[in-house]
């Protein structure tokens, strides 16, 4: 696959990895569960159509290409979380808090 | 081409430096046991994050439509790493006995440690409770693609 997407699009590669970082940098907090893999092909497509790299393909020729960049996409990811890379740095507290249940007064 | 020798050698650099051997010792304290988001009397700091990690994590393996149980929760103290079928590891995932009772498992993992940790056990969950197979051999490629911090994969919005 790494052979592949090298010997069609070299220039591609760095490109999609700075896209994962760069979407994982945008997309924080709560909204990281939103996510979505489409997010990043979006933008690989848009870029893909502007720099002519499905010019001259079929559509057979173009899926293949995406299902190449998808394929390196799962594996950039799979190296991120492999290598913690984008780790959390929240910490796991499980400190017992007391739960105020509602309609009952406390008092001294 | 230059580029790519940048990017790799970088993620080198980041591959070696998250090999840094540490030392695990066995949490034995048990400082919350019950539901992930808490129970009637008790919740804790992380809940929240930890059912919203454990439900991304489903999401991500594209089992969104099912409504299967979530896993329980025992929080360990005391040490970095958990007693897991004999050995220390970071996290376990205890299945329960059936996968129709609800009560499908429990996730064990030791306070302070990082919540990706939880990313991980629940895959191994919500893979017991589809397959019946936890993989405890982790031979999915989903530990990979959503057993972490980072997960593209899901259900279309």
């Amino acid at each position: 696959m790494w052979k592949e997407l090298l010997k069609i699009a070299p220039d591609l590669i760095p490109v999609i990895i700075q896209t994962v970082i760069d979407v994982e940098k945008v997309v924080a907090g709560i909204k990281r569960g939103e996510i979505r893999k489409s997010r990043v092909m979006s933008i690989i497509g848009n870029i893909l159509d502007t720099k002519d790299y499905f010019v001259g393909r079929t559509p057979d020729g173009q899926l293949q290409f995406l299902n190449l960049v998808s394929m390196f996409i799962d594996t950039i990811v799979s190296t991120f979380n492999y290598t913690g890379l984008f780790g959390s740095s929240d910490k796991l507290d499980f400190t017992p808090i007391p739960v105020r249940k509602e309609g009952l007064d406390e008092g001294d | 081409m230059k580029g790519i020798r940048n990017i790799t050698a970088v993620l080198l650099i980041m591959i070696m430096s998250s090999c840094a051997w540490k030392e695990m010792t066995p949490a034995t304290e048990v400082v919350y046991e019950g539901e992930l988001i808490g129970n009637e009397s008790v919740t804790y700091p992380s809940a929240e994050k930890v059912l919203e990690v454990c439900m991304m994590t489903k999401a991500c393996m594209g089992l969104s439509e099912y409504s299967y149980a979530l896993p329980r929760i025992r929080g360990m103290r005391g040490g970095n790493a958990v007693e897991c079928g004999g050995t220390l590891k970071k996290g376990c995932y205890e299945a329960g006995p059936d996968t129709e009772s609800g009560k499908s498992g429990w996730i064990i993992v030791p306070e302070g440690e990082e919540i990706d940790i939880i990313a991980h056990e629940c895959v191994h969950h919500w893979l017991y409770v589809h397959t019946g197979d936890l993989d405890p051999k982790h031979e999915s490629e989903l530990f990979l693609t959503c057993g972490g911090s980072l997960m593209l994969e899901g259900d279309s919005e």
